[in-house]
């Protein structure tokens, strides 16, 4: 009996390595706090060139993206017959089916996926510094239609290329109701308002259950505080070489409207119009 | 012309796709393997079988396959699936014969690390290639031979930039990729081999000096880091080659230098190869 994954889906930039960290903080406490360069969850290397090289038939770099997808499900598979325990797998990916009209996270190896959203204003701001780019060329990439990492993260190449997609397609494709997991979506700006209840709800829903104090003092240890201290002090792996600010930046809600100039803003609003109201963002200001 | 580095093996290009009955101790929608057999299909572009050391079949998915495509294939897994046959070791790694000595050193790495690049400014400095990415080992006469292979190196076009190489001047590899083809000195010796270094390059930056530099690697963890870099390590069982593999994984962890070389990731192609050049010259 081979073990299932647990999905922690966003677009970048979204909230996604905060709730690795905490659910790292919640699973290892005698580890805690956890080292921002040690996060124990979400890491299992799919995501990564190695596993695929060892496990899949072909080298990903002889592939196209179409047939590295086409082999993406046999390589799940695959790892999780290595592993006992559920694993965690972080992903910027979207939800997509493979040329054979495969899901690329099969339905027998996934057990649940959370799925975080942020209002795409602030996204903005945050993707931009995060890659090297520009708030214009932000604001295009995250419009683009099949938008993938190797565009943006050209020079590190034990990655596998993640599909993005733009924002609306990351977004709606984790939405599909044809996926063949439950997936249990939050906001990031409601983690950030009420994380205790938000981060109960979603926890509860993937079999976790920590008492309340339990996960005060996860979230104590990954505040947005704590997390800027360590990176200050120690620095982050992750953060990209061409990174113009740190990993953890602001984290602020409502930060895209001081930041991002005004006809980007006007832009990116209209063109997501539809999106922002499904998510219930037209009715707030980010 | 489709062709195989290897003596005595036929490649065969066939109109017809390959008919074959289980079981299989590997099994899978695109790859199957059992002692002597191997079948492995690339999606809309060909299938290829391969039989008891001796002979592949090649079969066209698609009239627009071209026969370059097809040989570049034919070089990746069915190439190391023969060796396994044969009783070899296809290892993961690039050969370099040394300037001063003649002697074989294997460098391997996981994808992506910079396997081909040092391979690369290692011959930019006067080594000659023997293979790029799969290198042949067995025993022959009581040592263990690596074999020459492919003397082209494949290379990202970031990877050319940093070897002052004039891409103008190369071809495109063939694949999905937009790889550079460069041709370097060849050697077409089979040599014994004096070392293997495992190349590692951790995502970290600022690493102390204490996480960086060669660190050797003996005994069971030699064996493993040799089955880690075997080129599809799912071949080994499924073909049944366990016992001939370890067999050479062995002789090369009691006979051979095996090292982990941690590099900084500021580090240059130029530099890295020097920090080799200047232990194994």
């Amino acid at each position: 009996m081979s073990a299932s994954m647990i999905l922690l889906a966003s677009y970048p930039k979204s909230g996604n390595t905060w709730l690795r960290i905490l659910l790292s903080n919640l699973l290892y406490p005698a580890e805690a706090p956890i080292s921002i360069n040690d996060i124990r969850v979400g890491g299992f290397a799919c995501d990564r060139r190695e596993l695929f090289d060892q496990l899949a038939p072909w080298d990903a770099s002889d592939l196209n993206l179409a047939q590295v997808d086409t082999f993406i499900p046999e390589v799940y598979r695959e790892a999780l017959q290595q592993r006992q325990q559920p694993v965690y797998l972080k992903t910027h990916d979207m939800a997509r089916r493979n040329p054979q009209g495969e899901w690329i996270f099969p339905g027998d190896c996934v057990a649940a996926a959370i799925h975080i959203v942020r209002h795409p204003l602030d996204v903005l701001p945050s993707y931009a510094k995060h890659f090297g780019l520009s708030h214009a060329e932000a604001l295009e990439c995250m419009l683009a239609p099949e938008q993938r990492s190797s565009k943006l993260l050209i020079r590190d190449k034990r990655r596998l290329p993640e599909q993005h997609g733009s924002w609306s397609e990351h977004t709606a494709s984790w939405q599909d109701p044809e996926l063949p997991f439950p997936v249990y979506r939050a906001r990031y700006e409601d983690l950030r308002r009420n994380p205790q209840q938000e981060f109960g709800r979603l926890l509860r829903a993937i079999g976790l259950n920590f008492s309340e104090q339990e996960l005060a003092t996860a979230l104590e240890y990954s505040s947005f505080q704590a997390l800027q201290q360590q990176e200050s002090q120690s620095g982050f792996k992750e953060r990209l070489r061409k990174s113009a600010a740190p990993f953890f930046r602001k984290g602020v809600i409502g930060s895209g409207r001081q930041e991002v100039e005004y006809e980007l803003q006007q832009c990116l609003l209209e063109t997501l119009a539809t999106e922002l109201t499904v998510w219930g963002y037209d009715s707030e200001q980010p | 012309m489709l062709t195989l580095p290897l003596e005595a093996c036929e490649v065969t290009l066939t109109d017809q796709a390959t008919e074959l009955p289980g079981p299989w101790r590997l099994d899978r929608p695109h790859w199957k393997a059992r002692r002597g057999l191997m079948w492995i299909r690339i999606p809309g572009l060909a299938e290829y079988t391969v039989r008891d050391g001796r002979q592949i079949d090649v079969y066209p998915l698609s009239s627009e396959t071209s026969a370059l495509n097809l040989q570049h294939f034919l070089l990746s897994t069915p190439l190391a699936a023969i060796s396994l046959q044969r009783g070899e070791l296809p290892l993961h790694a690039a050969t370099l014969v040394s300037p001063d000595n003649n002697e074989a050193i294997l460098v391997c790495a996981h994808s992506g690390t910079g396997k081909s690049t040092t391979a690369a400014a290692l011959c930019q400095q006067g080594w000659r290639l023997m293979n790029d990415d799969i290198s042949r080992l067995n025993l022959h006469e009581g040592r263990i031979l690596v074999w020459p292979g492919v003397n082209q190196i494949r290379l990202w076009p970031e990877s050319c930039e940093l070897l002052s190489l004039d891409t103008e001047q190369l071809a495109f590899s063939q694949g999905m990729k937009k790889k550079l083809l460069w041709q370097p000195e060849a050697d077409t010796t089979p040599r014994p081999v004096r070392a293997i270094i495992e190349l590692v390059r951790p995502r970290k930056e600022g690493l102390t000096e204490l996480e960086t530099g060669w660190q050797t690697v003996n005994g069971s963890a030699a064996i493993g880091l040799l089955k880690l870099h075997t080129f599809r390590p799912p071949l080994i069982a499924a073909l049944e080659a366990s016992l001939s593999h370890f067999q050479i994984s062995a002789q090369l962890a009691q006979n051979v230098t095996l090292e982990r070389l941690t590099l900084s990731p500021e580090l240059t192609p130029q530099q890295v190869a020097a920090l080799i050049a200047e232990r194994w010259i």
